[in-house]
């Protein structure tokens, strides 16, 4: 018996036959068949190159990575991002983020756990985005952290907040993208992050704006390669 | 002050920085009573809906999770309330603007109501879908509002609430009124008439002197023992509840029975014809009918006969897939006649009714959440699929109410396919005969 974690319902879980013949390992849901079917995975989709997003038109680069090639042109793109952003992740953020449900941490452990144990991933420093000042007094956690602290993996918290606390959310697009540089690299782990492999991690992707400003430090830390990873796209 | 006389909210849910006042307690998001660690806020004492949580405040830190939904109190957080003075301001009379007339049924439950709210106390009253419940309770809230009584009309549907707000605002126009549900755009306002959801209520305490609470029987409510907990903690020790349905919940039926609970019947409708009785119509395995992609032929043929004699019709299903189902048929079998489907999430719902209350559709399917709360002027209701478990009693009941409410359509069509016969298919049938006879003996039904 699963109780769903977003909607509450209980649902007993299906063993089928060929899980038990071929002894797989039996890994229990936290999400009811219903909302599993709203959660639109990327995996198998195509998308554009640069961030992921379902391909709208023929060209392999969506508009706006084109525009973002401009601003950054030496720049690796290279992001990869689990759902397409629908109104259940909405609502899912919503209740974690805003709401402040701690329990809505669990809902993508196994997906995350497979993505980053795999063995491609191995090597690389996860680096989650920082929440400022303001959104931990109000929230008492930072949400990517505890998503990857739920899941097991280790990450390294190398940049701090030192922006105004205005949430990204609350802006339109034209001040999304006129934002400066919200974040500061830690002290602490400038040398360590030399030379090595990272992966920084949000919650949503939306215009990229804070993903590329945390890159940018990254750039400045002599990381040797830099990807981006969100769960929502 | 008067922002939180009789209410119990977070700093945040304010619109208005508090001023100093020794009026003004504080209370803890969690306390202990008798031992046991409670929601201050919803009461709620279950160890499992405490989650424990990383917090600002610092490590050992749960909050509430049953009611979440309505503002995080964790155990750091502080609850603002204030008693209730019951300071209003001098009102203009004549308080009730209603110049209608009540029927005989409903003056005698009017009469009832007022005695309640006079001493207090409890009181269920039993009216049939249609019998004009809002027009009984406008006589006592006019009594209780010139005794300076704080007066709450509640209940667990928001449909409900927007129906209502606009016949009491006609009723009393002269009597400031605030309609508090989730999601509205008006901010909080201190009033002496309140209609407000019954998960509003969680953000008064000992406030009101007199609450009614309509649609009892209502999902959450029914189920949602925080919800309960709520309405007796919004009301005031001594004051008086009342609460009104067409069906209650066969716990109460129980109680009713064995006059734990004083209650009022009122067995027949406002305009004096009976309830239209349901039709029993045996449909064979109709869900393996839709599967196979072939017709229901019974409930088609009857569907298109409706069609022809221009009659309108709601019909209900027992579920979202399955009505998209039969909608995908209808859509091919019917492909002049204008219809649409709606469900608890549609984000046209609001619209598609009114498209419907004017006449803009032939047909609307739905789910079970037009049960209640809803009038069409002229259907006839049909429900495909009536031994489904969603369909219990009283959705039935419910259901069969939609008929003939106005009164100058009293007759409505009410017709149950069903494939085997539930014991909530029996009940209700039987309730609503029962009714009937009821409403006869009394000598209400003067018209057959």
């Amino acid at each position: 018996m699963l109780t769903c974690l977003c909607c509450g319902k209980q649902e007993t879980e299906k063993v089928l036959l060929k899980d038990i013949v071929y002894f797989k390992k039996l890994v229990s849901a936290n999400r009811c068949q219903t909302c599993q079917s709203r959660l639109a995975p990327l995996a198998n989709e195509v998308t554009c190159l640069g961030c992921c997003r379902i391909k709208q038109d023929g060209n392999d680069w969506c508009l706006d990575c084109i525009k973002w090639k401009k601003t950054y042109p030496d720049y690796p793109f290279s992001h990869t991002a689990l759902f397409q952003y629908n109104s259940f992740l909405k609502e899912w953020l919503e209740n974690f983020k805003y709401k402040g449900d701690y329990r809505l941490a669990k809902l993508f452990d196994q997906e995350l756990t497979d993505y980053f144990n795999a063995k491609n991933q191995k090597n690389k420093k996860c680096i989650p985005i920082p929440i400022s000042q303001a959104s931990m007094e109000l929230r008492g956690f930072n949400q990517v952290e505890e998503l990857l602290t739920s899941a097991g993996i280790e990450f390294y918290p190398a940049l701090v907040h030192i922006g105004t606390g205005k949430k990204q959310s609350s802006k339109n697009r034209k001040e999304r993208m006129e934002s400066d540089q919200p974040f500061k690299l830690d002290e602490k782990y400038c040398k360590q992050l030399k030379n090595k492999r990272v992966i920084l991690i949000d919650d949503v992707y939306t215009t990229g704006r804070t993903l590329f400003h945390a890159a940018e430090l990254l750039r400045q830390a002599e990381a040797t390669t830099i990807e981006t990873f969100s769960i929502a796209r | 002050m008067l922002e939180i006389s009789g209410r119990e909210v977070l700093i945040e849910e304010l619109t208005a920085p508090l001023e100093k006042d020794s009026a003004i307690t504080q209370v803890e998001g969690f306390k202990v009573v008798r031992g046991q660690l409670h929601c201050s806020r919803c009461g709620t004492s279950d160890r499992k809906k405490r989650q424990i949580a990383p917090c600002s405040c610092g490590k050992d830190c749960y909050y509430c999770v049953t009611c979440l939904q309505m503002g995080k109190i964790k155990r750091c957080s502080i609850l603002y309330t204030a008693k209730e003075q019951n300071h209003f301001p001098s009102l203009k009379e004549p308080l009730l603007t209603w110049e209608g007339e009540l029927s005989k049924q409903q003056k005698e439950a009017s009469l009832a109501i007022v005695e309640t709210i006079k001493i207090g106390g409890e009181r269920f009253i039993w009216a049939v879908a249609g019998a004009g419940k809002t027009e009984m309770i406008f006589k006592g809230i006019e009594l209780a509002l010139q005794d300076k009584k704080r007066v709450c009309i509640a209940s667990p549907r928001v449909d409900v609430c927007l129906e209502l707000a606009p016949r009491l605002k006609r009723a009393f126009q002269h009597v400031p009124l605030a309609v508090l549900y989730g999601g509205s755009d008006e901010a909080y306002c201190y009033t002496q008439l309140v209609i407000a959801t019954t998960h509003q209520l969680l953000r008064f305490n000992q406030a009101f002197d007199v609450l009614i609470i309509d649609e009892v029987d209502a999902f959450p409510f029914n189920v949602d023992q925080a919800l309960q907990y709520v309405a007796k903690k919004a009301k005031k020790q001594q004051g008086a509840l009342i609460f009104l349905s067409a069906t209650p919940s066969r716990k109460m039926q129980r109680a009713i029975q064995q006059k734990k609970l004083t209650a009022t019947m009122l067995p027949a409708r406002y305009h004096g014809y009976r309830l239209p009785e349901p039709q029993l119509i045996w449909c064979g395995d109709w869900q393996k009918k839709i599967r196979q992609q072939k017709k229901i032929s019974v409930f088609f043929s009857y569907l298109k006969k409706s069609l022809d004699n221009k009659r309108r019709t709601l019909i209900f299903l027992p579920n979202i897939s399955l009505m998209q189902q039969v909608a995908r048929q209808l859509e091919h079998c019917f492909p002049d006649s204008a219809f649409t489907t709606v469900y608890a999430q549609d984000p046209k719902r609001k619209d598609k009714i009114t498209d419907m209350r004017q006449e803009k559709y032939d047909f609307l399917l739905t789910t079970t959440i037009l049960e209640r709360g809803v009038t069409f002027k002229d259907i006839d209701v049909i429900v495909l699929g009536a031994e489904d478990r969603t369909f219990t009693e009283s959705a039935l009941v419910q259901i069969a109410g939609r008929a003939g409410r106005h009164k100058d359509f009293p007759s409505g069509a009410v017709l149950f396919f069903y494939y085997g016969k539930t014991r909530a298919l029996k009940k209700a049938v039987q309730q609503i005969k029962r009714m009937n006879r009821l409403a006869m003996e009394r000598g209400l039904i003067e018209r057959c």
